[in-house]
């Protein structure tokens, strides 16, 4: 795993992800962390540990809910699941990233002069 | 660069934060939850991994590394959870509490040693607090108040006339309203009417202007207080307004008191208001309990402390008078007015009065009119007796003491904690390797000392209810001050306490940081010898090195106040300090004349002489060493002096004054019974008026006056300096008057005895009972008694800081030992080796003892310099001593010294009987 060239993840922006992930169905941590893998691992490096807390803010916030049910292999994990409110947040901030990604990219891609 | 991150509204954040404090409960199974879930995510990375192909290990491995340190994904999540500050610190807390609880004698050493600190320092700022900084309460926005001061060449007085208060009131825009009033005074009460108890009373009392209550926007409880309109109204003379404290106890807590008459001074009077019970008057310390108008002063007899200018009459009325100042004033600043503005226009009022008042052509009286000047000082805290130089200074005296005694305990609970550190070494040196952070840890110490500041503050906090009111008693012999707990006073034990923490946890804290993580472990695995860091015995024997520093200092500054009161209760005052009984007497209204009247007097006098035991009486206005002071302007004929006259203390006394005081006479003669009402005016003088009118020149039969168009009087003798005013001065210029050829008051009797002076007491009230029905003896005393009442603050500095000292001394002799002890427990072996080698006892004995003395020394040298330059503080206080009085060092020195020794004695005996086998064979 080369970690120099992998730009952390911008602070919050682990959030967002986490409900885009959730946004497809109820996962367990460990799910959650390959699906973040799988869809960002190409451009960012995700530290798997620094996923719990995010879990934990999420709740807090009212966006995600968690119920035990058993794992694909039979074993009892924590399920994670989108709630109503959390539908409308991830909606909200994807809007807002993409005005602000598109502004940003606007401007960067501007000839100086 | 802002990024748009999930903002949460005010909702959002509540619900947030509701969340986060439900997360601080439930912990233990939400970590279970946690362990399960990390668990779970490992699994699957391992299964993951080892489907990769990778052995068992490995890919328990690479797992790990995937997810991170389960501790640090724990610390994480526990963080965003609760509130993580408030948690750890209340973890802190309790692990710091189990600590505690685990070593009892040290947690309750070290919080007795902060709780007497802190109590101490605590008391001594609610009395300083309550003193000079509290608000008046029951007073309308008292910051607006301002004491007016009037400086002359004289010095600096605060009282002034009516007239010249009735006409401040005129012509000052700067000021809202004045409030005038006598210093509060005992009268005597007798309550009339139905159910009233028929003995009198001494009751504090206060005489005020019509506008007093309205200016200081007090409210009335019942009736109505003193308005604009009573001033001079008819009957204003026979109205009074009493507080609640007297109605309560008077007539019940419901009790009404308005309509109720009662008789002050022997003259009927009737209540007419209840003031608020929160309004405690004006004079920190004296809570009157009856006001009355200034008018009432010529119905009342009253003669309280005056100032006046040239031939008043002092038996007419004195409101009308303005040549006699006798009403203190405060005012209320107008809006936007500013105190100096106020200052400029009662300036010229005072100055107008002054030139009125003076004698067209007297030196003495235009200096005093081109100098004159009014000056502010502001007025939230009230006027206070209380507030004297001296008594500041004690109080300032007092708190250095306590903040040392603080001090000490702070250095000796460092101590305690330092060594506990050091067995703890190990503990802490677990933590960081498992990647607790040092600041971390070092909070967890800092906590702990905190736990023990908070437990030493709330004690201190007791023992500050109980402090403050002993000190009050011991320093001011029992005032009426506010002492409760108020938020500044808790404040000030906070404070002070959480400082404490600081100090004390500073040490270990600081130690836990430099721990050297390998050694400590490695220490912890042998276990046996605890300490071969050399981190820990420079730290505590530095700090036993200053505890013994500050003992020194505090030893010292209690030496110099013990001596000082012993060279106070010895000095020669000049007259008699045995075999005198003083009493003042008190002649029933409305007959005050009685007493001065020569022939009542004489015929009291020979009645009282006559009493077996007693061997001469004397009469005077004062007795010595009293508050009480007359000072006159005198003349002396024929003579020129610089500053045109000479201010002189004037005491008018009966002829057997002298003898029976024991005062010698230099030169001429004392007064006779010939010396009479319409005969040839003497006076005599005290060498230090002799000295300074009559610049050297014999003063028998040299005349002076009171006043240019006064009667001149004949000096005809000259009585030696004695200590009049105070045992502390020698006494001002003083001139003595025969009591036949004045018309004062002479309330003062001094009884010579030719037995124990206190035998004599129920013997002198009762012939003075017979004497005249309703006569009083108040205030019966003997001269020792009377003059050690004098003493009071000196005592009570004396005992205070002597206290201080002496738990200091044991405080610091505590950390000795302990450090000592400490260290013979670590050498046990060396020790044994030693005496394996043929060391004698004495030998091992010497060797510890040496070490004890050479840390004591050391504090000891500290301390003795430091003392040198705190004992300055002091050093006004000091009666015939210097503040590096020789004496008091050396004895310090040596008291320190044998502490030592005792305190090392015992570990160096435990080291001498040490058995060189068990020793060497233990490790």
């Amino acid at each position: 795993m080369a970690k120099t060239d992998k730009p952390e993840l911008l602070q919050g922006t682990l959030d967002l992800l986490v409900l885009k992930v959730l946004e497809l169905g109820p996962r367990h941590g460990y799910g959650i962390a390959v699906r973040l893998e799988q869809i960002s691992d190409a451009v960012f490096q995700v530290n798997q540990g620094s996923l719990y807390p995010a879990l934990v803010r999420l709740e807090q916030q009212g966006w995600i809910h968690s119920h035990w049910g058993a794992s694909e292999n039979n074993r009892r994990a924590k399920y994670y699941s989108l709630t109503r409110s959390g539908r409308l947040q991830l909606q909200a901030e994807t809007e807002r990233w993409e005005r602000f990604s598109g502004a940003m990219g606007r401007l960067l891609s501007q000839v100086p002069g | 660069m802002t990024t748009p991150t999930l903002r949460p509204g005010l909702l959002q954040g509540l619900r947030v934060m509701a969340a986060k404090v439900r997360g601080l409960f439930g912990r233990r199974r939400r970590a279970a939850e946690l362990d399960e879930e990390i668990e779970f995510h490992l699994a699957e990375l391992v299964a993951t991994y080892e489907q990769e192909g990778l052995s068992a290990t490995e890919a328990r491995r690479a797992a790990a590394r995937r997810l991170g340190m389960a501790e640090r994904v724990r610390e994480g999540v526990r963080r965003e959870r609760g509130l993580p500050a408030l948690e750890s610190f209340l973890n802190d807390a309790l692990f710091g509490c189990r600590m505690l609880r685990r070593s009892p004698l040290v947690a309750a050493l070290a919080v007795g040693s902060l709780g007497l600190g802190l109590g101490a320092s605590s008391s001594i700022f609610n009395v300083i607090d309550a003193v000079m900084l509290s608000w008046l309460p029951g007073v309308h926005h008292a910051d607006e108040l301002v004491v007016l001061k009037r400086r002359e060449p004289l010095g600096t007085t605060t009282i002034f006339s009516a007239p010249e208060i009735a006409a401040l009131e005129r012509e000052c825009p700067a000021a809202a309203g004045f409030a005038a009033f006598t210093r509060t005074d005992s009268l005597q009460v007798r309550l009339l009417g139905n159910g009233a108890s028929g003995s009198p009373d001494w009751v504090n009392s206060q005489l005020v202007s019509a506008r007093f209550f309205a200016t200081l926007g007090v409210s009335a409880l019942e009736g109505r207080l003193f308005a604009g309109a009573d001033g001079g109204a008819p009957g204003s003379d026979s109205v009074v307004v009493v507080s609640d404290e007297f109605r309560r106890a008077r007539f019940g807590r419901d009790g009404r008191a308005i309509g109720h008459a009662l008789e002050i001074n022997g003259e009927p009077f009737t209540i007419i208001g209840v003031t608020s019970p929160r309004f405690h008057g004006v004079e920190v310390g004296l809570a009157p309990s009856i006001y009355l108008l200034s008018d009432a002063q010529y119905r009342l007899h009253y003669q309280g402390s005056v100032s006046s200018m040239n031939h008043p009459n002092l038996k007419a009325p004195w409101s009308p008078q303005s040549k006699i100042s006798w009403l203190d004033v405060m005012a209320r600043l107008a809006p936007a007015s500013r105190p100096e503005v106020l200052a400029a226009q009662a300036s010229a009022v005072a100055r107008r009065f002054a030139v009125l008042n003076s004698d067209p052509g007297d030196v003495d009286d235009e200096r005093r009119v081109r100098t004159l000047r009014i000056f502010t000082e502001a007025g939230k805290a009230g006027v206070s007796a209380l507030r004297e130089r001296s008594l500041e200074r004690s109080l300032l005296i007092l708190g250095c003491g306590a903040l040392l005694l603080v001090l000490i305990a702070c250095v000796n609970t460092a101590n305690l904690l330092l060594a506990r550190g050091t067995a703890r070494r190990r503990e802490i040196a677990v933590r960081l390797s498992q990647g607790a952070n040092r600041w971390r840890v070092a909070r967890q110490l800092l906590t702990e000392s905190l736990v023990l500041a908070t437990l030493g503050g709330g004690l201190g906090l007791l023992l500050s209810a109980w402090g403050s009111r002993l000190l009050v008693r011991l320093v001011f012999g029992g005032a009426e001050l506010d002492l409760s707990l108020s938020l500044s006073r808790f404040a000030f034990v906070a404070a002070i306490a959480l400082l404490t923490a600081l100090l004390c946890g500073l040490a270990p804290t600081l130690e836990a940081s430099r721990l050297s993580l390998t050694t400590s472990l490695k220490e912890g695995a042998l276990s046996s010898n605890p300490s071969r860091g050399r981190l820990r015995i420079p730290f505590a024997r530095l700090l036993v090195v200053t505890e013994v520093a500050l003992s020194v200092v505090l030893i010292v500054g209690a030496g110099l106040f013990v001596r000082s009161l012993h060279n106070l209760q010895t000095v020669d005052p000049g007259y008699a300090r045995h075999a005198v009984l003083f009493a003042s007497l008190w002649a029933p209204e409305p007959a005050p004349d009685l007493v001065h009247t020569t022939n009542t007097r004489h015929a009291l006098e020979e009645r009282l002489a006559a009493v077996p035991g007693v061997a001469s009486v004397s009469f005077s206005t004062n007795r010595l060493v009293t508050d009480n002071h007359r000072f006159q302007s005198v003349i002396v004929e024929g003579r020129s002096i610089p500053s045109g006259t000479v201010h002189c203390e004037v005491l008018t006394v009966t002829p057997a004054f002298f003898p029976t005081l024991g005062i010698h006479l230099v030169a001429g003669r004392g007064f006779t019974t010939g010396d009479r009402e319409h005969g040839h005016r003497v006076a005599i003088v005290n060498q230090n008026a002799a000295g300074h009118m009559l610049g050297g020149a014999p003063a028998v039969g040299q005349h002076i006056r009171f006043g240019r168009n006064e009667e001149p009087i004949e000096v005809i003798g000259v009585a030696r300096d004695v200590r009049s005013s105070s045992l502390r001065e020698l006494p001002p210029e003083t001139v003595y008057l025969p009591a036949a050829q004045t018309e004062d008051m002479l309330h003062d009797i001094e009884i010579r005895t030719s037995v124990a002076p206190a035998t004599m007491m129920s013997a002198v009230r009762s012939v003075v009972r017979s004497f005249a029905p309703g006569y009083l003896l108040t205030d019966v005393v003997t001269v020792e008694d009377h003059l050690d009442r004098s003493l009071r603050q000196d005592q009570s500095l004396a005992r205070l800081t002597g206290f201080f000292a002496i738990v200091a001394l044991m405080l610091a002799a505590g950390g000795l030992y302990g450090v000592i002890a400490y260290g013979v427990a670590r050498r046990r072996r060396e020790i044994g080796l030693r005496f394996a080698l043929g060391a004698r006892k004495g030998q091992v004995l010497g060797l510890v003892l040496r070490e004890t003395l050479l840390l004591a020394a050391l504090g000891t040298v500290i301390g003795g310099v430091a003392a040198r330059f705190g004992a300055q503080v002091a050093s006004e206080w000091l009666f015939e001593l210097t503040p590096n009085d020789p004496l008091t060092l050396v004895v310090a020195v040596l008291v320190v010294l044998a502490c030592a020794a005792l305190a090392g004695y015992a570990p160096a005996r435990r080291a001498a009987s040490v058995q060189p086998l068990t020793a060497l064979r233990s490790e």
